[in-house]
């Protein structure tokens, strides 16, 4: 077998968030003087009212692999996925990324109710970084793969959330990154929809990283070749063994009693 | 491919040349989102409207119709100026409204938009880029009325007319320091924002805006004489009018003043920036 590609390397990274609103400000102040006066920031040490969001984090992920992070609420997940896509900038640690990376957070960001589907695909496209040309090069495949050919003309406003999702979706998947966030993106769309998604996912995935979060545990089944576990802020389980991983997040995360939404 | 490295330095261990050449290549290969983004901020607010984007002409047109009424009805008399006081206070009040506009659509510009900010990894320069150029539309279509009307009421304009627009570029940096450092503020800080948004609204009566120096009590025309801001609209605005110039001295150390805080502002803003990014509450 070849060596796989590796796309990211996330090492030993941390964050650290802030429990209380005044004090976050009043941190921040204190940064922003520090900034001011070229001094140095500190940024591993916790101050009051602070707490470790995420915690030495080690995590890779090679080409071809569609990687499941699974975790409760507050585990940490959209923190670490806003780290890899550089929104967030990072305490501890180092994150090194090889290609470009596609976030979809929240499906809708980024779109603007007045303005139509096909305006709205040349906004959020030039978001992931596309030029003009390569927009319109998509920009069929974009249409149809979100099955709006009738609609693209209409203001998105007058969309429903599942048309925007798909839209959405279809958007980012068609800027072809190497690496692809999916976070909680496809919770909106309808079942038949989903299924085009999770067979588009597979049939890219040779093709790039893919990074995937839910709750869904059903879907993580179908899909994921590997995966990996967020505990209050640690990463507590990494591995290719699906099935393995995610009893552990069963048993030890989300302590559930019945397994039965499994079968 | 260079891989894209993540790390707590934060831009620290980078310097303004390189900060300055990032703005460059960023707003280079995001020229696309640029450009869609300034359209669909002149076109948002009237969309939905019959007359669509003919009111970017047709509000200050109003404007203008507005202040000429009311300087036919007489209400001002602000006794002898070289040029029609109602063409005066027009130019005067949108060099005003332009500079404010950098101040306040910069320093908006990060929280106004935080949700897509959090949610779409794109060079944060490009808001401000689409900031800068806006401002500048919205400043030209307001000044060619302004021009028209000084030419109405008999200004005539020469040569050194055209020194206006570089003469204003001092100001308009000013106006842009100050957006990218309260832009960075504004997320942490609403009590500064607050008293720093009142005292704008003071300045304006700090400078020469609406009246001639020669009108204004002696505490007034001390603190005029002390205020950038003074040079750096009057000068322009002398040149377009073909006044006579003075001062140009001062006027050239407060120009250089502004830019030595324009290249200041820009590293403060590209350091400082992500770290106050996370305390944008969605």
């Amino acid at each position: 077998m070849e060596n796989p590609q590796l796309l990211l390397s996330v090492e030993k990274v941390s964050k650290k968030f802030c429990k209380n609103l005044q004090w976050s400000m009043y941190h921040g102040m204190m940064d922003l003087a520090k900034i001011a006066l070229a001094l140095p920031l500190n940024r591993t040490v916790l101050r009051k009212e602070e707490f470790w969001a995420l915690q030495d984090i080690n995590l890779q992920l090679n080409k071809g692999e569609i990687l499941c992070l699974l975790g409760n609420n507050g585990s940490g997940k959209t923190t670490l996925m806003r780290l890899i896509s550089g929104i967030y900038p990072i305490d501890k640690g180092k994150i090194s990324i090889h290609g470009t990376v596609s976030s979809i957070f929240a499906i809708k960001s980024g779109m603007h109710p007045h303005f139509s589907g096909r305006e709205n695909i040349f906004i959020k496209g030039g978001m992931f970084g596309l030029t003009q040309q390569q927009i319109e090069e998509k920009l069929e495949w974009i249409i149809d793969f979100a099955e709006l050919r009738e609609f693209i003309d209409s203001p998105l406003g007058t969309y429903s959330a599942g048309m925007r999702s798909r839209l959405g979706y279809a958007i980012a998947v068609g800027t072809e990154p190497d690496i692809l966030i999916i976070d909680e993106g496809l919770a909106v769309g309808d079942a038949a929809f989903r299924l085009k998604c999770f067979q588009n996912l597979k049939e890219i995935s040779p093709h790039c990283g893919i990074i995937f979060i839910t709750h869904n545990i059903k879907r993580v089944k179908a899909l994921a070749n590997r995966i990996a576990v967020l505990h209050k802020g640690k990463l507590v389980w990494e591995s290719t063994e699906v099935e393995e991983g995610m009893n552990y997040y069963i048993d030890h995360c989300a302590k559930l009693s019945t397994r039965e939404f499994l079968s | 491919m260079e891989p894209i490295l993540y790390t707590p330095e934060g831009g620290r261990d980078k310097s303004l040349w390189y900060n300055l050449k990032e703005i460059y290549t960023d707003i280079f290969n995001f020229r696309h989102l640029l450009r869609s983004m300034v359209l669909m901020n002149l076109t948002q607010q009237y969309k939905k409207s019959i007359l669509g984007i003919s009111w970017l002409l047709i509000s200050p047109l109003l404007s203008v119709i507005v202040w000429v009424l009311l300087h036919a009805s007489g209400v001002f008399n602000p006794g002898d100026s070289q040029v029609p006081y109602v063409a005066f206070v027009l130019l005067s009040n949108s060099i005003w409204v332009f500079f404010v506009s950098f101040f306040k659509g910069i320093s908006d510009s990060i929280m106004g938009r935080g949700g897509e900010l959090l949610q779409n990894n794109f060079p944060r320069i490009i808001i401000v880029a689409e900031k800068i150029i806006v401002s500048f539309v919205n400043f030209i279509i307001p000044l060619a009325l302004s021009i028209l009307v000084l030419i109405i009421y008999g200004v005539k304009f020469s040569g050194s007319s055209l020194l206006f627009f570089p003469a204003l570029l001092p100001l308009v940096f000013l106006g842009i320091s100050m957006g990218l450092i309260f832009a960075v503020i504004k997320v942490v800080s609403v009590d500064l924002i607050v008293l720093f948004d009142n005292a704008i609204e003071v300045l304006k009566f700090l400078t020469p805006v609406v009246y001639t120096t020669a009108i204004a009590s002696d505490l007034i025309q001390e603190i005029i004489r002390w205020n950038p801001l003074t040079y750096l609209i009057d000068f322009p605005r002398v040149l377009l009018l073909g006044m006579p110039i003075q001062d140009t001295h001062i006027f050239l150390y407060c120009s250089l003043g502004s830019l030595f805080l324009l290249l200041l502002s820009i590293r403060y803003f590209y350091l400082a920036l992500p770290w106050v990014f996370e305390k944008i509450t969605l």
